[in-house]
């Protein structure tokens, strides 16, 4: 709700402006969200280049599509943070592009599992802040519920953006069985983010 | 394969939103997605729950040219090439609610053209909310009305309230689902009108009511209704 937020920047306030056409809004919006919109997308496309290439897109869409966000659907920063994730799927998952295949390194053997967990700590600093903390610490309930590998083979896919064929190679597993790891984490995760 | 399967449908979103949709697959979804307003109610549910834990634990630094280009690209230029931006821009500058100042340069180029259209486009109300408020004996009371991307809400009171001296009346969005969000006062006879922060289509596009409360005049604005509503009606979209 625009009124009642109080976190450092009001993005509520400065998206609602940039549905006006404000472009100081948006400098300011720019400011305090592409660090953190930028970080999301290069661990995507591990490529920093094509990131930014993405995050430009990420950030005309803002700007075009401003005036449809709601308050009443998403937190400002979750809407910000799904159009940026929605153009890095865009750009990693469009077949005409071989771009995936050439530039992208393979995603780093340490920064699978625990993040998913640590990420809505309390303690994860401020970037955490711009996150409603009542999603985070739901969320991270739920997904203790989970078997390890299903947290492990969603977290993979989440942040890494790899496809059912690249988690059963990273995982030295049956396409089968983590196709069915994440099927069946996300069937479980349900109830528990809905209850 | 049968998209009309609830639990398929379902699995179907919570993949797209993880990623793990990808192909013809993701291609397919998306064409759906476009006109199927419980697929797109199935992906929001997904996207509000999962994307928080994107928040990254450490950021990036952008190059010194990322700002540039994206400026560009939003320059007031080719913003004014897009068919419905002016309508949109005159809207706010109508209300008095925007730095003017900042559009002025283009402003300019587009007045001379506009007035020619005026007579026709004069006579058709801009895209706003409406609400039509009654009280509790059903006589029409209150009327409401904001441009939808506009951030000032007009009101009429259409008979006088009677209203003790130390209270005073607060309007409320009703969401479909939710609980009554905070409009602001608004006056017991006459004319008023309420500066909300954020557009109206932010407050109001999921609200199907608003309603009138009495609250106490040294409390209100108050942030959710303490006295019984005695005015309320339907909020419609006017376009």
């Amino acid at each position: 709700m625009p009124a009642q937020q109080a976190a450092q920047p009001d993005l509520g306030g400065l998206v609602a402006r940039v549905a006006l056409r404000d472009q100081a809004a948006f400098k300011q919006l720019y400011d305090a969200t592409v660090r953190c919109l930028l970080a999301i997308v290069v661990r995507l496309l591990r490529d920093q280049a094509w990131a930014e290439e993405v995050v430009q897109e990420a950030y005309v869409g803002i700007w075009n599509s401003a005036q449809s966000y709601s308050p009443l659907k998403a937190q400002p920063m979750t809407w910000l943070m799904t159009i940026a994730r929605n153009k890095a799927m865009d750009a990693l998952r469009s077949t005409t592009s071989e771009r995936a295949t050439i530039v992208r390194k393979a995603p780093a053997e340490d920064d699978e599992d625990d993040t998913l967990v640590n990420v809505a700590d309390e303690t994860a600093g401020p970037l955490q802040q711009l996150v409603e903390r009542i999603d985070a610490v739901r969320l991270r309930h739920c997904l203790q519920g989970l078997d390890a590998a299903q947290r492990q083979a969603i977290a993979l896919a989440f942040y890494d953006g790899l496809t059912h064929s690249e988690l059963a190679e990273h995982m030295r597993q049956p396409l089968g069985t983590v196709k069915a790891w994440v099927r069946r984490g996300l069937e479980r995760l349900k109830p528990c983010l809905k209850g | 394969m049968n998209y009309n399967r609830p639990e398929l449908r379902d699995a179907l979103a919570s993949e797209y939103v993880l990623g793990t949709l990808h192909g013809r697959a993701r291609r397919r979804f998306q064409q759906l997605l476009k006109d199927d307003p419980t697929l797109q109610a199935a992906v929001e549910f997904w996207q509000r729950e999962l994307v928080p834990m994107a928040a990254p634990l450490s950021v990036a630094a952008p190059s010194p040219g990322l700002w540039a280009g994206i400026a560009a690209r939003v320059a007031p230029s080719r913003a004014a090439a897009q068919p419905g931006w002016f309508e949109r821009w005159f809207g706010v500058r109508a209300l008095g609610g925007l730095a003017a100042g900042l559009m002025m340069g283009v402003g300019v180029m587009l007045v001379g053209p506009q007035l020619q259209r005026a007579p026709q486009s004069g006579q058709q109300l801009p895209e706003s909310y409406a609400g039509f408020l009654q009280d509790t004996q059903g006589r029409a009371t209150m009327l409401v009305s904001s441009l939808r991307h506009g951030k000032v809400v007009d009101i009429k009171l259409l008979r006088p309230v009677d209203l003790p001296p130390d209270q005073a009346l607060q309007l409320w969005a009703l969401p479909k689902d939710g609980a009554p969000l905070p409009l602001g006062v608004v006056p017991a006879q006459g004319k008023g009108h309420i500066t909300i922060s954020g557009t109206s289509e932010q407050w109001l596009s999921n609200v199907t009511e608003l309603a009138v409360s009495i609250e106490s005049k040294a409390r209100a604005p108050v942030p959710a209704p303490t006295g019984p509503f005695i005015l309320r009606g339907p909020c419609a979209k006017f376009w």
